[in-house]
């Protein structure tokens, strides 16, 4: 068995331990509720952690127009992703690493994609625009999504970054809300992290934030704030502020970045080849673990001191037995148990 | 900036001005009048509001039509700044006020005048986060270069933005506004959002929406093509009808390089709009009014040009006659008077009969919502529940008021069709009838006149526009809530609906009025519920709103409307008594001076220009 595999095994009794000791201390309200929300926590960092050995897509997603095309093109070095002043990309493009230019396109209802090789940049271009008027003919839905196939550094066998239709746009006539439906099917299928760009010039407002909500959530962490132009540090940290308010105690990292002037794009792209590493990605799940059970043991300890009878068990005794007895995974348990115990 | 086109005003003010000269010395009365008239005229306010999206640069605007050379008065930043609705009208002194919420208080809120340098500390997300300090708005007036003094601008926060207070101010303020310029840029072709936005102002009946697309020097000019087209396209799909999207930058305006901030085009459109619409209804508001006092003097003189020509003893005959017709006047009047006062005071009792189980009635269907929705819809029923109450109370109210409104209607026609008339033998003049109508309009402005040709909300705002600063309230019930609202928001405080309100509601008929009160109803709810999140306690809230809406209008507004009967009769007596006076002062001069031939040229002068000037057609375009 790899780490990962061990890994999810052990989080899988932690999950089993919160939950059931959850039940056992539902008549405390305090207590119960407050370990039903590290459950909760707990299973998202697991979701990441099962996510983390699988093939990876990075998706960029975003309020319309607030350059995510751009930022793509602009982490690529070259003018991979069309882009306009308007909805613009109406299904999401993915980028994939090959030995050489290509395109796919997968139709929906479909199960093996049109695949047309190309020679360079440009001609990837032209068959990309003539699938594009293609698709305004008569099957404009029948497209699921569009992948490049390119060599580049950003991406590897496993790791895809994809580009996707805006959300909040509006779309004249019969197109109306087929961007945003568009994105959901494939945030929900295929995107397993997620950058969440965001216009400095505009800040987050209620749309963005209630679509974060919704979707995002577990799988964001990563706001990439683009159109930074004549932005100084002070700006960044008082957008920080403002709108790191709204997100309660999951607050993403912010990026501040401008695609063109290049500024902040480095440092995202070291953000990337860090998401991009199998190994790197399960580590930052069992660090989001670790901390979690830290941070619980610390509020259990000052709970158990003011409210609870020492009589009363912390853990429901049958539950802490068996999670003592789950098998170890590189000193992880043994943390694990000391944070909690 | 001149956007209300005060220069073409400047030619009604000087035909006033003209013949309150040619009046002065025979009927220093009829002077006075004039002149209050005039005041009342100035005084009449546009509001235009600047509304978009969070960042679209209202507050760059704002500025820029300020001539402001800094952001002390309208502040801004690089995320989104403004918190509260700020505006700024003209004054020779600066000076600016903050008036904050009042939550229990009864009436107005308090309020504060502060330096300029002190505003950023009251109205941005900044230094008043969620508006902790409980701002409701801050006025700011100034000796602003070029701006009109007739003019409110209002600056709004931006709509949509994490700071959900913001949308419940916003659409408080929307039906107020004559003409909304609605900003988005060029960067941002029109979104979700603003639709959304823009549905609203549609809600509210607000015809007037000028767009600008701003930050054109922020953009390609193919990008800024796309958003044209985009923008286009949505726009008429939504069935807004656009004639021009300006292209601005209100930036390059507020760094005075006006040449290519696009500024002039729009402030020209504006101009149009502003003083086609309400401009045209004041104007029409003074014309009547000043006819209305001429009226009597120009018969005088007619009855002092006619009688030159006559013999001492027919003049003589004339004045008995006169006197005798007065006493028959007098009790033939309060015949038709008492017969007024009973239709009027009937439709008013009926009314409060037909609402008396209203309260309850409302209150069952709105818990019943209430109840019904899940825990989880419930922040969505908290926002909604101001105009949810809104509507409903509408619903309830709209044909028993439709029903008074028509009564009181009819008791209206038929006080002028039973007024007592008296016939002089004097030429063609009659006295005490009104055939023209003209007592009933003097006595309430003249705003059903125009009426009949502009719209009713906006004539329901030329009447109300002199005695209320802020508020315009188009109809009967919208004045009943803009009075409630008038107690428990305190920029709204402001308000006095005049006596007289009711006389052209009752006259120009049932209106829409739930186009406009309806939409101010919202902000109380809005705000006094903004910590209300439980369930119970939504429903005490309604329960209170609902409760507190009904007593209003059954203790204050009704009562109130009742005691109109006599100002309206008060208007008629007046108008009769001025008409007699003038005709009995006429004879008594004619009495000193028969036969006088170069008095009777330069009266028969007069009396020709006055005709003139009083009947001298509108501006073109009217």
């Amino acid at each position: 068995m790899t780490f990962q595999e061990d890994f999810l095994q052990l989080a899988d009794h932690l999950l089993l331990l919160l939950h059931e000791t959850a039940v056992f201390h539902e008549g405390t309200v305090e207590l119960g509720s407050t370990l039903r929300r590290a459950w909760r926590l707990a299973a998202i960092t697991r979701c990441r952690l099962d996510a983390a050995g699988k093939p990876h897509v990075l998706a960029v997603v975003g309020l319309g127009n607030v350059g995510k095309s751009t930022l793509v093109n602009a982490l690529f070095e070259m003018e991979l992703a069309p882009r306009r002043n308007g909805p613009c990309t109406a299904v999401p493009v993915e980028f994939r690493a090959a030995s050489g230019w290509g395109l796919e396109v997968h139709y929906r209802e479909e199960f093996s994609p049109r695949r047309v090789a190309c020679k360079s940049l440009a001609e990837m271009h032209q068959c990309l625009n003539d699938v594009a008027n293609d698709a305004k003919n008569a099957n404009t839905r029948s497209i699921a999504r569009i992948a490049v196939t390119l060599e580049h550094p950003l991406l590897r066998s496993d790791f895809v970054i994809a580009d996707t239709p805006g959300f909040g746009a509006a779309q004249p006539g019969e197109a109306a809300g087929s961007h945003e439906k568009a994105l959901l099917e494939y945030l929900n299928t295929h995107a397993s992290q997620v950058f969440w760009v965001a216009l400095a010039d505009q800040g987050i407002g209620q749309r963005e934030y209630a679509f974060y909500e919704q979707n995002l959530s577990a799988i964001c962490d990563d706001v990439v704030v683009t159109g930074c132009e004549d932005w100084s540090e002070s700006d960044s940290t008082r957008f920080t502020r403002r709108f790191s308010r709204v997100f309660g105690r999951r607050v993403p990292t912010f990026h501040f970045v401008s695609s063109t002037e290049k500024t902040g794009i480095c440092e995202l792209r070291g953000r990337i080849a860090q998401l991009a590493d199998p190994t790197a990605r399960v580590a930052i799940a069992a660090e989001a673990l670790l901390q979690l059970s830290q941070d619980l043991g610390a509020w259990l300890a000052q709970y158990a001191q003011r409210e609870l009878a020492s009589t009363v068990p912390r853990w429901r005794p049958d539950s802490w037995q068996r999670f003592l007895a789950a098998p170890d995974c590189q000193g992880l348990r043994t943390s694990l148990v000391r944070h909690l115990e | 900036m001149n956007v209300t086109g005060s220069e073409a005003r400047q030619a009604s003010i000087a035909r006033a001005m003209r013949i309150r000269e040619l009046v002065a010395s025979r009927d220093p009365k009829a002077a006075a009048v004039i002149d209050r008239a005039l005041e009342h005229f100035q005084e009449g306010r546009f509001i235009l509001t600047v509304l978009g999206k969070a960042k679209r640069g209202k507050s760059t605007l704002v500025n820029a039509l300020l001539g402001r050379r800094d952001d002390l008065v309208a502040p801004i930043d690089k995320l989104p700044a403004s918190s509260v609705i700020s505006r700024f009208v003209w004054a020779e002194q600066p000076r600016a006020t903050v008036f904050f919420r009042s939550r229990d208080r009864a009436a107005a809120g308090a309020a504060e005048n502060i330096p300029f340098e002190r505003i950023r500390e009251f109205v941005t997300e900044e230094k008043n986060p969620n508006n902790v300090k409980q701002v409701e708005t801050v006025e700011v007036a100034g000796p602003f270069p070029d701006f009109d003094h007739d003019l409110i601008l209002v600056d709004t926060p931006g709509a949509g933005s994490i700071h959900e207070y913001h949308d419940a101010l916003l659409h408080a303020f929307i039906p107020q506004s004559d003409v909304i310029l609605f900003l988005v840029t060029a960067r941002m072709p029109i979104d979700q959002d603003e639709l959304e936005l823009l549905q609203q102002v549609k809600a509210a009946d607000i015809q007037k929406v000028v767009f600008a697309i701003n930050k054109v020097d922020r953009a390609a000019d193919g990008d800024i093509e796309e958003a044209v087209a985009h923008n286009r396209g949505l726009l008429a799909e939504a069935g807004i009808s656009v004639e021009r999207l300006h292209r601005i930058s209100a930036l390059r305006a507020f760094q005075a390089d006006p040449q290519d901030s696009g500024l002039d085009d729009l402030c020209g459109e504006l101009r149009a709009l502003l003083t086609s619409h309400k401009g045209q209804l004041l104007e029409a508001r003074l014309r009547a009014r000043v006819s209305e006092v001429i009226g009597p003097v120009l018969k005088g003189l007619a009855i002092e040009v006619d009688g030159l020509g006559k013999t001492a003893e027919e003049i003589a005959s004339q004045r008995r006659e006169l006197v005798g017709h007065r006493e028959k006047l007098s009790r033939q009047c309060s015949a038709a008077e008492r017969h007024f006062v009973h239709r009027w005071s009937r439709a008013i009792d009926h009314f409060a009969q037909s609402i008396s189980t209203a309260p309850e009635e409302v209150k069952i269907k709105l818990l019943e919502q209430v109840r019904g929705t899940a825990m989880v819809g419930l922040s969505r029923l908290h926002r909604e529940l101001p105009s949810i109450i809104g509507e409903t109370v509408d619903e309830y109210l709209r044909p028993h008021a439709q029903r008074m409104e028509n009564g009181l209607q009819e008791a209206c026609r038929e006080l002028e069709g039973g007024y007592p008339a008296l016939e002089l033998g004097i030429g063609p003049v009659a006295i005490g009838r009104q055939h023209d109508r003209s007592i009933l309009l003097g006595a309430v402005g003249a705003a059903a006149t125009a009426a009949a040709g502009a719209g009713l909300v906006a004539a329901a705002q030329v009447a109300t526009a002199a005695s209320v600063a802020y508020v315009t309230t188009p109809s009967l019930v919208g004045a009943l809530l803009t009075q409630l609202i008038g107690t428990s928001a305190g920029f709204l405080s402001t308000t006095s609906v005049p006596v007289a309100a009711p006389l052209w509601v009752a006259l120009a008929g049932p209106i829409g009025w739930t186009m406009a009160g309806m939409g101010a109803l919202a902000l109380p709810f809005a705000w006094t519920m903004s910590k209300a999140r439980q369930k119970h306690q939504l429903e005490q809230e309604v329960a209170k709103q609902v409760d507190r809406l009904f007593s209003f209008l059954r203790d204050e507004r009704l009562p109130q409307l009742r005691k109109s009967a006599e100002s309206i009769l008060e208007g008629f007596r007046l108008h009769a008594e001025q008409e007699l006076e003038q005709a009995e002062s006429a004879l008594n001069r004619l009495v000193d001076r028969a036969g006088d031939v170069a008095d009777r040229e330069s009266l028969e002068a007069l009396l020709r220009e006055l005709n003139l000037l009083v009947n001298e057609p509108e501006r073109p375009g009217e």
